[in-house]
């Protein structure tokens, strides 16, 4: 299987049916902010749960989801228990993630996340400030791009301390 | 596309930002959508690219 192109609605219908817990991050994330761009790939976060990991799973599998790494068919130790799973699908390429520390832990990108209804299908993007920390975070000359676009079009960004990033 | 014209080509690229930022009420759905499609167009031009790789003018 080559790479397919990100299909952002298979990908969330597929964690739907399966009632995966997860917000939608990345590139996706930062075009529901309003700075519409090309993205390559798409962003799940998802909290540190084994069974929901396993849901996800449920969901990479309806999409014939491989390991990216070395195209082998996904087992459950290649999500539970670690920090990320890329996986080659027929919805493109999915980055599965955990999140860091307050405030770009699951639970609060989560609580802060806006609702979208796309294709027929409810779920999570995560907000414009989790965006902008993770953005921040990640400090790729890509993530800076995106800064700028996002400061364009919102004015000034949200800026809180990130650990990490803020200590002193 | 000269040295020179800085604050023309700054005041063209504002221009086209305003003119194609989505405004503020655009369901998150629809931006999700015109995101998707361009990310298929980026990767349709890419391949093609590819493809045309070998057949590059000097």
């Amino acid at each position: 299987m080559g790479i397919a192109d990100p299909e952002l609605d298979v990908a969330v219908a597929a964690m739907v049916a399966e009632d995966a817990r997860f917000v939608v991050i990345g590139g996706f994330s930062v075009i529901a902010n309003r700075f519409v761009r090309a993205t390559e790939d798409i962003d799940f976060l998802v909290p540190d749960s084994a069974e929901n990991d396993r849901r996800v799973l449920a969901a990479l599998r309806r999409l014939d989801g491989v390991r990216l790494r070395d195209d082998e068919p996904l087992q459950e130790e290649h999500l539970v228990d670690q920090i990320h799973l890329r996986a080659k699908t027929q919805a493109g390429v999915i980055d599965v993630m955990r999140g860091g520390l307050p405030p770009l832990d699951f639970e609060t990108v989560e609580e802060r996340a806006m609702p979208a209804d796309y294709g027929g299908v409810e779920f999570l993007v995560a907000s414009l400030s989790s965006i902008v920390g993770f953005k921040r975070l990640a400090g790729r000359a890509r993530d800076r791009n995106d800064l700028i676009g996002l400061a364009e079009i919102h004015g000034e960004l949200p800026d809180e301390p990130i650990p990490g990033l803020n200590e002193d | 596309m000269a040295p020179g014209n800085e604050a023309e080509w700054a005041e063209l690229g504002a221009e086209k930002r305003r003119a194609l930022t989505p405004p503020p009420d655009t369901p998150i759905g629809e931006l999700l959508r015109r995101g998707q499609h361009l990310s298929a167009q980026g990767a349709k031009l890419l391949r093609a690219v590819e493809r045309a790789d070998g057949h590059r003018r000097p």
